[in-house]
């Protein structure tokens, strides 16, 4: 039974419908991120759920029973507020006991929680500071220190990384992971990043306009995605138009730039059909041109070449004016990769990497 | 740039001037007249003497000053308890209705206090408005004395002290951040209890200087107690008119509001001592 369900949930601000028939389960002890551009209502998703926000339509349960009239005091719901929220007359410690102390329970218990909630988030003995005196990332922690030390059902996480600077969010991301299978709480994590999304889920839930586009583990996400929005959202990607030209059972024949292919058919594409080809910068390959290129693979120049550490990035145009992104890795076959600028080259794929999408 | 220096040097001057002669020297002068001897035909005769301080710590005339601080306390009670949900409220309702509201709180001080006061005589007399309606709604038999009793003074108090109360109140409120208030909730605190512990403590301040704003005016607002409360009620405001008017007894009047004035100052030093504490605890 999902720790969190909710059902056919919409939410109308000043006639401007924000959630749009919404349904969704959370599982319990999962780390499911919701990802989306900035507005497509990943934030009034958590509002909901924690009660900061009623719906206007539909059921939402949480641990098992019906919750869309229970205020948010009321709800086993803690949040890790993006703006942090912390309160600025109270020192860590008592910030980080508010909710212990509603629950009357006994202030030995108070202090022997919130120390060790204190030594989970790393800020041991800073309890006595006030929150003014505070980085950035120790507000943060104190922000999920508050929230966790209540233990509750499920803890709302809203972009919590995103004011942090590079470095730190990195370093944040696994100790979330590490703070998450220590707790065994279930983690509803809100980002617009994909890289945080992929990295750091067991589940990431697509959104786009208010309603939920792919609910998928981050490798299906990433590597099958269902539409041309999640493809382009959820990483880089190259996308071809092209047309079905035979299908033979779980293969089908397409053409693409002029050129024939086969491929595999995992949606019951029929011939004559126009539908896209979706190809991750990583899963194309580039070769040298001698003369002619080998057949099924497209000549094109390399136009740009980026060198980024372990990786090297080329942008190819094709002879058609399409332009291509290919990643290529060094490693022991290609210590050394180097083209000219303008050097003709034959770019292709490896073969059963590409995702055939509707055309849109 | 030198003539600008200069119109600023002219108008510093002159502010200054005015200061000097029309707020420094007169108080001056009553410190000094409240050191000196009373006499019938000069009201002041110059021989040196603390008599009239001493008098003021005479029973009768000790009464006059604790009387007057237990109205100004009960007039900064009611305000508070008035003021508080006004202020509230009216930081929380929306933006385009937030000008109208504050207005109505504005409006009172576009005419003289002493004539909203004479007004609120013919609301509460004997055969005033709120006496005809109480009667004419059969709610009261004959007419209710409301006039020239405590109940009557406090309006009186109340009434026109009270948006120095909301405005500082609305002042904090207005810039305390509802996602506090979200927060708490969220760690589930009731709605009492997000007041009591987040929205209360943060407008502290707002409170501490609403309040000081009341209680000081209060006491030295005499024509309220003089026209509401009739002779009945002394205060230290109209005991001291008392003094120079009526009773010709200047250097008792000023060593009166000499005193007076220490009791504000002293007031004024804790209130800034607790607030700079506050702003230090509150402040990075
Ligand atoms: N209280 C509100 N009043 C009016 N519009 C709102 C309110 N809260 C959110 N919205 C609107 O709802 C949309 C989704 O907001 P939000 O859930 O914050 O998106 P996200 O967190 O994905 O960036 C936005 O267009 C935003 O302007
Ligand atoms: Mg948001």
């Amino acid at each position: 039974m999902p720790v969190v369900y909710l059902q056919n949930v919409s939410k109308t601000f000043e006639n401007h419908v924000v959630i749009d028939k919404l349904s969704l389960d959370v599982f319990k002890g999962e780390f499911l991120t919701l990802l989306g551009p900035s507005g497509c209502g990943k934030t009034t998703v958590l509002r909901l759920i924690a009660g900061l926000e009623t719906c206007d339509q539909g059921v939402i349960r949480i641990g098992g029973k019906d919750h869309t009239h229970v205020p948010a005091c009321d709800r086993d719901v803690n949040t890790v507020f993006q703006s942090y929220a912390l309160f600025p007359h109270m020192t860590v410690f008592d910030n980080i006991a508010f909710g212990l102390k509603l629950k009357k329970i006994t202030p030995m218990e108070i202090k022997q929680r919130v120390e060790e909630t204190l030594a989970l988030v790393k800020l041991s003995g800073l309890g006595n500071r006030r929150i003014q005196q505070l980085s950035g990332g120790q507000q943060q922690r104190v922000a999920i220190a508050r929230a966790i030390v209540n233990q509750p059902l499920i803890l709302l996480l809203d972009e919590p990384l995103s004011a942090l600077d590079y470095k730190l969010r990195k370093e944040m991301r696994l100790e979330l992971r590490q703070l998450h299978r220590k707790l065994g709480i279930t983690f509803v994590f809100v980002t617009h990043d994909q890289e945080e999304a992929l990295t750091l889920s067991d589940r990431v839930v697509v959104m786009n306009n208010g309603c939920i586009e792919q609910i998928g583990p981050p490798k299906e996400i990433y590597e099958e995605p269902v539409n041309r929005f999640v493809a382009e959202f959820v990483g880089e990607s190259n996308l071809f138009d092209a047309e079905v030209v035979e299908t033979r059972g779980e293969t089908m024949e397409i053409r693409v730039q002029g050129v024939l292919k086969a491929v595999k058919n995992r949606r019951g594409f029929q011939a004559g059909q126009k539908v896209k080809v979706l190809l991750r910068p990583e899963d194309m390959t580039v070769e040298p041109c001698k003369q002619d290129c080998p057949s099924g693979s497209f000549p094109g120049r390399v136009e740009e070449m980026i060198y980024k550490g372990t990786t090297v990035e080329l942008i190819i145009r094709l002879e058609d004016g399409k332009q291509v992104v290919i990643l290529e890795f060094f490693n022991e076959d290609a210590e050394d990769i180097s083209y000219d600028m303008g050097e003709g080259v034959c770019v292709s794929w490896i073969d059963g990497w590409e995702v055939v999408l509707p055309h849109e | 740039m030198n003539e600008n220096k200069g119109f600023k040097n002219t108008a510093i001057t002159v502010n200054m001037l005015w200061i000097f002669l029309f707020v420094l020297v007169p108080n001056l002068i009553v410190v000094v007249i409240s050191f000196l001897e009373r006499d019938p035909v000069g009201f002041f005769r110059w021989e040196p003497t603390i008599s009239h301080y001493i008098n003021l710590f005479d029973p009768v005339n000790a009464r006059v000053f604790t009387h007057s601080l237990t109205y100004s306390f009960g007039t900064t009670l009611l305000t508070l308890a008035v003021g508080y949900p006004f202020a509230w409220f009216l930081s929380r309702v929306g933006r385009r209705r937030r000008p109208l509201m504050l207005m109505m709180v504005i409006v009172p001080f576009w005419t003289s206090s002493l004539i909203r006061t004479y007004a609120l005589v013919i609301l509460m007399k004997a055969n005033g408005v709120i006496n005809s309606l109480l009667v004419t709604l059969g709610l009261a038999k004959g007419p209710v004395s409301i006039l020239y009793t405590d109940v009557a003074v406090y309006v009186g108090l109340v009434y026109s002290l009270l948006p120095f109360m909301i405005l500082p109140l609305y002042a904090v409120l207005e810039k305390l951040d509802s996602r506090l208030l979200e927060a708490a909730c969220d760690l589930g605190a009731t709605h009492l209890q997000v007041f009591a512990r987040v929205v209360l403590p943060l407008s502290l301040p707002g409170v501490m200087a609403g309040s000081i704003m009341v209680f000081l005016p209060s006491m030295g607002l005499f024509y309220i107690p003089d026209l509401l409360g009739g002779a009945k009620s002394m205060l230290v405001g109209n005991f001291i008119k008392n003094q120079f008017l009526t009773s010709g007894n200047w250097p008792f009047g000023s060593a009166a509001s000499v005193f007076l004035i220490l009791v504000m100052v002293s007031m004024m030093a804790v209130y800034l001592l607790v607030m700079k504490r506050f702003n230090r605890s509150v402040m990075p």
